[in-house]
């Protein structure tokens, strides 16, 4: 079993930090939830959406039509105009330390432009068909919905209980100071963020000696 | 017609086709937590006020290629003390927030647009908006939220004027058409670590001997001037959201409105660099960024209004009308709706590990009527709900009294004041405060009895119970025996069985109880019978299964009839936690029974 404390955890996102600065990955520090008790980093990516079922809001249209859409604006020349805008949807992803499993957990949430959140189907359509099996397989855990430790809203979570297992799977000594943290961390979000389209640079597992932007292979 | 003769005009110099220059408009992305905030701020801060409060807007020019150009309000927009991150640019915002649909409908949109476009159009001839470019990509959130449904009605306005009309002469090219790699190399350098500091938004750009410098916009006009000295090259530079391969994004129409105004006298083109910057493995990449020789189209007398422009630039919804948008967050948001999806998802994950199997639709579909709301009612109905019944009726005559809440649990001590409240509906009460979805009712009722004399003043009364007592169990599937005498059970024993129903029976005794389900006997014919010989040794079919009358012989022995007791035996006298084992067990029963392919 391979876990690591909450100082350890939190020296990885540190370490983990520093190195998606350098690679002008977009990881940051939740400050605003910081001070209560427990560390939270995250990142937000865009993604164009990929079919066109689900679409949002359906039960709202009735609501909306008392709302009158107005005349046309008069059409400007200059404006590029698109008939149907592209959708798009925003996932956010946390990683946040798991007092009881002793292990980091990824939360994550997606949602439409509004700010309407995706069901847990249409985060499943958006799962790579090849990832779809090992978490059917329960080998990464389970895809569920459950609240967010630290911001108590429902987020989605891909359940730490067999981490630990697979971590000592992949890492055969304890993970140790920053570097081996480090490699703690980003081991562990290389199978658990792909699944839930998350990817991560190789980069990181390089070593990064010189301060020029340029992955090292 | 103006611009005509100015486009053919231009058409004399022999510089090519002029083209009017298309602006990609903004998309509005609101995160999910930001309605969140906003919430607490319209119920702790704003109230009923209708003044406008800043939001802070971010977009980026990283963007992966196919996604509409953003303007993003993030969780925290209302409340923005964080710098922009590394590779987002600040747009500021205004929000103004109306407290009926009425007022939000009815509000006139030119006028909003109109105000907002006015403090641009200060911004931009003050000269403001050079010392802060981020003006430059002000936008108008224009709100109305119902709180009661969490629905929140929004539209956003990126305002923009039709003033200048600028063209372009040929089409946009790409930065390696007219940088050199290591123009290149050195124009991120100084993007990403610049000597001076900018406005990442907006800035200038001076390209001299292969090496390339950003500078802060104000500094355009000088750099401008003095560039015919040296072999400078001076461009505007703005961090562009759009992806697209000849079209920049809206931030541009704000900046070519504030050269026209500021700088038209000295100059009327302008090269314009359209950055933007993906970052793969560490590894910037520019190369889809445009450069753009922008003319401004019209003659030098028409520039320079002294009135502010026609403006535009609300955003039309995703039906592609000019009209609001709407975002319904009861299924986030919403207390009663976040338990329901939480109690289900609980139940769910029963399936997902332990019982893939497992059929919930059939439990929760279940509609459960509990004769009796005491001790076993209460807890049977705890246990129901846990697994996700939701329709569920409970019928008691009696009151609550002070004896009861201790080990009914679903009444307290208030129950039994003043003389106490029907424990019926009480406990239908309790269950809609433990769970909002519940549809639950109490119906008062004592449920006639053999062997107990009617009189003639009774006998309406008893009539009618007797036939509310059959509609009951026609409207329920699975009736539940929970009484504290033998004699009650009986009259529901036999409706039961008349109208097929799945009847189960929990009996507690001192230190012993009995929990079991009534046969179910083929009513069509009699041949359905199998005969005695045709019985498996080890299973009894559950037609032939009896009722708690014909399986008397090992029903608990305490159990009381009220006639010739003493009061020890009248009440039913057990030890506190056989109710719960009784509960626990005719609960889970009645779902095992639900999951077996006969029933």
């Amino acid at each position: 079993m391979a876990t690591i404390t909450y100082e350890e955890f939190k020296i990885a996102c540190m370490e983990f930090l520093e190195s998606s600065k350098k690679l002008e990955d977009t990881w940051k520090l939740r400050t605003d939830i910081q001070d209560k008790d427990g560390l939270c980093i995250h990142k937000m990516q865009c993604i164009k959406r990929k079919s066109s079922v689900g679409h949002e809001n359906k039960t709202v249209c009735k609501n909306e039509e008392q709302l009158k859409e107005e005349e046309e604006e008069s059409s400007d020349p200059s404006v590029l105009e698109s008939h149907h805008p592209t959708p798009f949807t925003t996932y956010d992803y946390h990683i946040v330390y798991s007092l009881s499993h002793s292990v980091p957990v990824l939360y994550f949430n997606a949602w439409h432009a509004s700010g309407q959140l995706l069901t847990l189907d249409e985060v499943w359509e958006g799962v790579e068909a090849t990832h779809r099996e090992p978490i059917l397989n329960n080998k990464w855990g389970t895809l569920t919905q459950t609240e967010h430790p630290l911001l108590g809203r429902p987020y989605f979570q891909l359940h730490p209980c067999n981490t630990a297992k697979l971590m000592a799977q992949v890492l055969p000594q304890p993970a140790t100071g920053p570097a081996g943290l480090k490699m703690y961390l980003t081991s562990w979000l290389s199978m658990f963020g792909p699944p839930v389209g998350l990817e991560l640079s190789l980069c990181y597992f390089a070593d990064y000696q010189s301060t020029q932007s340029g992955c090292v292979r | 017609m103006a611009t005509r003769e100015g486009l053919a005009a231009g058409m004399d110099h022999g510089r090519g086709e002029p083209t009017i220059l298309q602006f990609v408009p903004f998309s509005s992305a609101v995160d999910a937590g930001f309605w969140h905030h906003f919430t607490l701020l319209k119920l702790d801060v704003l109230q009923l006020s209708e003044q406008a409060v800043p939001v802070a807007g971010s977009y980026t020019n990283s963007d992966s290629p196919g996604l509409p150009p953003r303007l993003h309000v993030e969780y925290d927009a209302l409340e923005r003390k964080r710098a922009p991150s590394k590779g987002s640019c600040r747009a500021s915002g205004t929000l103004i927030n109306t407290n009926t649909i009425e007022e939000f409908r009815n509000h006139s949109k030119q006028d909003l647009l109109k105000a907002s476009a006015t403090t641009l159009w200060e911004a931009i001839t003050s000269g403001q908006a050079l010392q802060d470019p981020s003006l430059l990509a002000s936008f108008l959130m224009f709100t109305f939220a119902d709180l009661k449904k969490y629905h929140f009605y929004y539209w956003f306005a990126f305002p923009a004027f039709t003033y200048p009309k600028a063209v372009h002469r040929k089409p946009p090219q790409t930065l390696p058409d007219t940088f050199t790699q290591r123009e290149i190399s050195s124009l991120l350098a100084s993007y990403t670590c610049p000597e001076v500091e900018f406005d990442p938004g907006f800035f200038s750009v001076t390209k001299c001997d292969e090496e390339c410098t950003v500078h802060p916009l104000r500094d355009y006009p000088d750099l401008r001037a003095a560039a015919h000295k040296s072999n400078k090259e001076v461009y505007l530079g703005l961090s562009d959201p759009s992806t697209l391969p000849s079209n920049p994004g809206w931030t541009l129409r704000n900046l070519l409105t504030l050269a026209a105004v500021k700088w038209s006298k000295q100059w009327q083109n302008y090269k314009v660099l359209c950055l933007r910057v993906r970052t793969r493995n560490g590894v910037q990449d520019a190369s889809h960024s445009l450069v753009v020789e922008v003319d401004m189209g019209e003659e030098p007398s028409l520039l320079q209004p002294a009135e502010m422009p026609p403006s535009l630039g609300w955003e039309k919804n995703e039906r592609g009308k000019m009209g609001p948008r709407m975002v319904n967050l009861s299924a986030n948001m919403d207390p009663t709706k976040l338990a329901e999806s939480a109690v289900d998802l609980n139940l769910k994950l029963m399936r997902w590990r332990v019982a893939p199997q497992l059929d919930l639709g059939v439990v929760q579909q279940t509609r459960c009527l509990l004769l009796g709301a005491g001790t076993l009612g209460c807890a049977v109905a705890r246990c129901l709900m846990g697994w996700g019944v939701r329709n569920l009726t409970l019928v008691d005559s009696a009151k609550v009294s002070y004896s009861n809440p201790v080990r009914q649990n679903l009444f307290t001590f208030n129950d039994c004041l003043n003389g106490g409240r029907y424990k019926a509906v009480a406990a239908a009460e309790a269950l809609l405060q433990i769970f909002p979805k519940m549809h639950c009712k109490g119906v008062v009722m004592s449920i006639p009895m053999p062997g107990h004399t009617v009189g003639e003043s009774l006998l309406k009364q008893v009539k009618e119970d007797v036939s509310t007592l059959e509609h009951l169990i026609e409207d329920h599937d699975a009736i539940f025996l929970l009484m504290d005498s033998r004699e009650s059970r009986w009259l529901p024993t036999v409706i039961g069985a008349a109208k097929q129903k799945l009847v189960l029976t929990a009996a507690l005794g001192f230190d012993s109880f009995l929990v079991m389900r009534h046969g179910l006997r083929e009513m069509d014919t009699d041949s359905s019978l199998p005969s005695t010989s045709a019985i498996p040794r080890n299973s009894i079919p559950g037609s032939m299964l009896g009722c708690y009358f014909c399986n008397d012989v090992v029903a608990p022995g305490n159990v009381s009839s009220t006639q010739d007791r003493t009061l020890d035996q009248q009440c039913t006298v057990t030890r506190p936690g056989v109710s719960y084992l009784a509960a626990g067990h005719v609960t889970e029963l009645l779902v095992a029974i639900l999951q077996h392919p006969d029933k």
